[in-house]
């Protein structure tokens, strides 16, 4: 098997606030290969973003990486500085968020921020720069790139906006892309063409994607493996057929069945029981045992790693299937 | 609506309220003042001086005639002769106007230099020490009497420190030896354009006391108002972005997010810039600098109420300009303006 | 039915706003020392003003009568501030000097918003010609310089206290005719405002009792911070030489005939525009401190 190009490892962040110390990302680990589309998914709240954001260095005031390791090419991004960390962003990773026309700059025209990126990570000069933009643009799907160039943000439709926000990242050559939550402020239709891109530009240029997302059906679509984030850690995770189809986590059952359905039609909707912990304070033991159907007592107490069931790196942390919870 | 449209419209405005301002100096000049023919005359007139006066200045006609008669005059450049000095007004504007423009445009670039960096980096550094040390100064900026700040100035550098001059504008061994000779009238400049370094460093010595009492309270405007600014536009998705995209903290705070808060940032230098036309009047009694601020307090003291509307007419000219020019400057700054 | 129209329908921040803005004030103390500092500062002032022939041992110097035989003492144990150029006690001239000061600051604002709150009121409930027209007035008074509209007019009068006075607010109203119409504006489409019209209550009536308390928090929050630029701009006209007349003791005129005198003796002016420095900076702290409470916009910036 291939090294990973990026591996989060036991990763730890908390938020000192005037409320109490917030535990956001409670022993994070996951890994994504060369090439690969990986989901992270799970509910608002459950630390999916700020991983995100941690991978890049910018946990936001008040936060902090208290442990663990964030390995890109095997070296620990946590140790850069600032200097370093300025190169990778934007450079080697990059990242795009939820909402395109709020992530574009209103008073500069899109031209001159994208050629702004593309100058600070490679050193060309301005019509070089201007040149990689616009077959950046062509590349993901933009018509007319020298007009939209020229173009203000708010002249964009919002999928547009999201295509120069791909185009910016990718342009500058980035091995990982990080989509948090790419589609989510978009029309149905305009979602599927921006995913398929997504797809499309794995495969035209081989860059990694870090997807994170609270939507399972973004992630059938377009992901090659999955993990299923819950209270800052993964309680699920293998590619994304094994654990779609042959969930085990009762955490991504109920979720699955949260899902609208044709096949459920007439039937009630399915939910939850409960509400996500607030990572004021957390439970002891799993984390979702106060909303777990199948909670036996040991689940109260410990807290369960991770268990690998088959060949395929299907692995879910849940006592059903550890060896304490066997006993 | 369209960017020309928009501009039509600004400018349409700009001409309204000119004329506006023409009437109303206009009723201040001939109508408020019980006897503008008595005190043209000066102390104890006969009837008859009075009354050839009153016929001399036209004050005989009814009222809309010497409104446009003093328009034409006003357009053709003939603001009027000084009671005081009986010597034509438009020749002292074009001594004393680019003095005091120059007291004036140096205070707003001291303004522009200190006041934006500071209410940048006290934006950005929120709640740390040079924040609440920036709310401090920036306050006391905008309490403090200009003109009692210009006396301590001068009390510790020129008395106690002896380090720059009293006031005027240029000494006078300097005026003898190597003079400046007017093209713009403001020194430092046409000391700079002859080459006559002796006069420009001269010059620049007397003028940076009174420019900088001046621009205390624009540097205090200009910090608050790009603080808060900075403050709200550091918490755009944006702005994350850029830094996500690993644009350098200097670039992100200085370049793209300065340039969304720049437009309050630059309504408040517009009025800080008419702040100091009218603040230089006290700034420059109090440095004995010969600028409209000195013309029109002489007139004040002297009743010279021609002196004192033609003042007051060309700075709020000078204003209404400033003002058409700064939304112009919005409009070509933020697209989003003119779809307002 | 006219006056008397049931308001429990309303909700009860708009039922309770006349009591607002004392919670308000209240609210700024206890978050801000500062402002408390403040409120001190313009409280010992106002009260030296006002019992100052109480206060000091030289009340005909106060009021004016020159003490030659002691001009230019330096501040000492008798003379706290020390003496000016005509012997008179300068900290009885301070005291003095609070009178017109101080007054000139509340009575421009008081003026200002006795003009500007009706109008923009009226224009903003209106709107239409009638807000066009007012608005466009506006418009032109804040064309001008407004220092130097007020010397032109305070000139144009004749010096003294009242017409500088109304000089002054003469070219400060319009602030309040903006801010008041703006507000009101607001206020107009909401729906207790719509449901009083439907039921019949005349349009003076709804102004006055539903519009008028709403707005009354933004003009407070004005009204403070502009105290201490009415008497900044007081000082500078009885300094460019308008407004009182000499012997009436003014802190504007005190720096301006101590001015000559600075360099060496730097006592008299220099009180006078410590008096006016402290003044104005209490006033804008206190309004500061108000606004934060007020405005939830820049609450969310400051905390």
């Amino acid at each position: 098997m291939t090294e990973p190009l990026l591996s989060v490892e036991d990763l730890y962040i908390r938020f000192k606030t005037y409320a109490g110390t917030v535990h956001a990302v409670n022993g994070m680990s996951f890994h994504i290969h060369p090439g690969e589309i990986f989901g992270l998914v799970g509910e608002s709240g459950c630390g999916k973003s700020v991983t995100g954001l941690a991978v890049l260095g910018m946990v936001p005031y008040p936060g902090e990486v208290i442990a663990g390791r964030i390995l890109f090419h095997g070296e620990n991004l946590l140790q850069k500085n600032r200097r370093e960390m300025e190169q990778i962003r934007g450079g080697r990773i990059a990242m795009i968020f939820q909402d395109p026309s709020a992530s574009l700059n209103p008073v500069f025209t899109v031209g001159s921020q994208i050629s702004r990126i593309i100058r600070h990570h490679r050193r060309v000069d301005r019509h070089e720069a201007r040149a990689l933009a616009l077959a950046g643009f062509e590349a993901v799907g933009l018509p007319d790139p020298a007009r939209i160039f020229r173009a203000y943000p708010h002249e964009l439709s919002g999928g547009m906006q999201q295509r120069v926000m791909i185009a910016m990242a990718l342009a500058s050559g980035a091995e990982l892309l990080i989509a948090d939550e790419p589609t989510t402020a978009l029309d149905v239709t305009i979602q599927a063409q921006i995913l398929a891109l997504l797809n499309d530009l794995r495969a035209a240029q081989g860059v990694s994607i870090l997807l994170i997302t609270h939507d399972l059906g973004v992630v059938a679509e377009t992901c090659d493996r999955v993990g299923v984030a819950y209270a800052g850690s993964i309680v699920e995770t293998g590619p994304t057929a094994q654990v779609l189809y042959q969930m085990k986590h009762p955490y991504t059952r109920g979720l699955l069945e949260a899902l609208p359905r044709p096949s459920h039609r007439g039937k009630a909707l399915q939910s939850i029981p409960g509400s996500v912990p607030s990572g004021l304070d957390l439970p002891s033991g799993c984390p979702f045992w106060p909303r777990c159907p199948e909670v036996m007592d040991i689940c109260r107490e410990q807290k369960p790693l991770p268990t690998r069931l088959d060949e395929v790196g299907h692995r879910v942390a849940c006592h059903l299937y550890s060896r304490e919870g066997q006993r | 609506m369209s960017r020309w449209e928009y501009i039509a419209r600004r400018l349409l405005m700009a001409v309204v309220v000119l004329i506006s301002v023409s009437i109303i100096t206009f009723l201040i000049a001939r109508v408020v003042p019980s006897d503008p023919a008595a005190a043209w005359v000066g102390p104890r007139p006969t009837q008859e001086q009075i009354a050839q006066a009153a016929r001399q200045l036209g004050l005989d006609r009814p009222l809309y005639e010497q409104y446009l008669r003093y328009m034409r005059d006003i357009l053709t450049g003939n603001f009027g002769v000084s009671i005081r000095t009986h010597q034509p007004i438009l020749r002292d504007l074009r001594v004393f106007l680019p003095a005091t423009l120059e007291l004036v445009l140096a205070g707003m670039l001291m303004a522009v230099l200190i006041g934006i960096p500071l209410g940048v980096l006290s934006g950005a550094g929120k709640g740390s020490l040079l924040d609440h040390l920036t709310r401090l100064v920036s306050i006391a900026g905008v309490s403090m009497p200009t003109f009692w700040l210009g006396l301590l100035l001068q009390l510790f550098f020129f008395s106690r420190l002896g380090l720059l001059p009293l006031s005027g504008r240029l000494s006078t061994e300097i005026s003898l030896t190597s003079p400046v000779v007017p093209i713009t009238g403001m020194y430092t400049l046409d000391a700079l354009v002859a080459g006559n370094w002796v006069a420009f460093k001269d010059a620049l010595w007397h003028l940076i006391l009174p420019a900088f009492t001046l621009a205390t309270y624009p540097i205090g405007l200009t910090i608050r108002m790009t603080r808060s600014t900075m403050i709200e536009v550091l918490q755009e998705k944006y702005i994350l972005a850029a830094r996500a995209a690993g644009i350098p903290e200097r670039t992100v705070l200085f370049v793209l997010a300065l340039k969304n808060a720049i437009t309050p940032t630059l309504t408040v230098l517009g009025l800080s810039f008419v702040y100091s036309l009218t603040g230089a009047i006290l700034v420059e009694v109090i440095f004995a600098w010969p600028g409209l601020g000195s013309y029109v307090t002489d007139a004040v003291l002297s009743v010279d109420f021609p002196v004192i509307v033609s003042v007051t007419l060309v700075v709020t000219v000078f204003y209404v300009f400033i003002n058409l020019f700064l939304d112009l400057a919005q409009a070509a700054i933020d697209p989003r303006v003119t779809l307002q | 039915m006219t006056a008397s129209v049931d308001l429990t329908g309303l909700p009860a921040d708009i039922r309770t706003s006349r009591y607002k803005e004392v919670g308000l004030m209240l609210q700024a103390f206890r978050r801000d020392p500062l402002a408390v500092v403040s409120l001190v500062v313009i409280l010992l002032f106002v009260l030296g003003a006002v019992f100052a022939p109480w206060l000091t041992p030289y009340p005909d110097q106060g009021l004016g009568n020159p003490n030659i035989i002691e001009k230019f003492q330096p501040p000492g144990p008798t003379h706290p501030l020390g003496t000016d150029y005509l012997g008179r006690d300068v900290l009885a001239r301070i005291l003095y000097g609070g009178r017109s000061s101080l007054s000139i600051g509340f009575l421009v604002v008081i003026i200002a918003v006795a003009i500007g709150i009706p109008l923009g009121a009226v224009a903003g409930y209106y709107g239409g010609r009638i807000d066009n027209l007012i608005m466009r007035i506006t418009d032109v008074f804040l064309a001008f310089p407004p220092l130097l509209l007020a010397i032109a007019i305070a000139a144009a009068l004749g010096s003294s206290f009242i017409n500088a006075m109304i000089a002054i607010a003469f070219t400060w109203w319009p602030w309040y005719a903006r801010l008041v119409r703006a507000q009101t504006l607001s206020l107009r489409e909401l729906h207790f405002v719509e449901a009083a019209r439907s039921m019949g209550v005349s349009d003076f009536t709804i102004i006055v009792q539903h519009i008028l308390p709403n707005v009354m928090t933004p003009v407070l929050v004005q009204a403070t911070m502009d105290i201490g630029s009415a008497i900044l701009t007081g000082a500078a006209i009885s300094f460019v030489g308008l407004g009182v007349h000499p012997p009436t003791a003014d802190w504007g005129k005190m720096i301006s005939t101590g001015r000559i005198y600075f360099i060496e003796r730097p006592w008299f002016a220099g009180s006078a525009g410590a008096a006016i420095f402290l003044v104005t900076l209490s006033f804008n702290l206190l309004g500061d401190a108000i606004r934060d409470v007020a405005d939830p916009r820049t609450r969310r910036a400051v905390s």
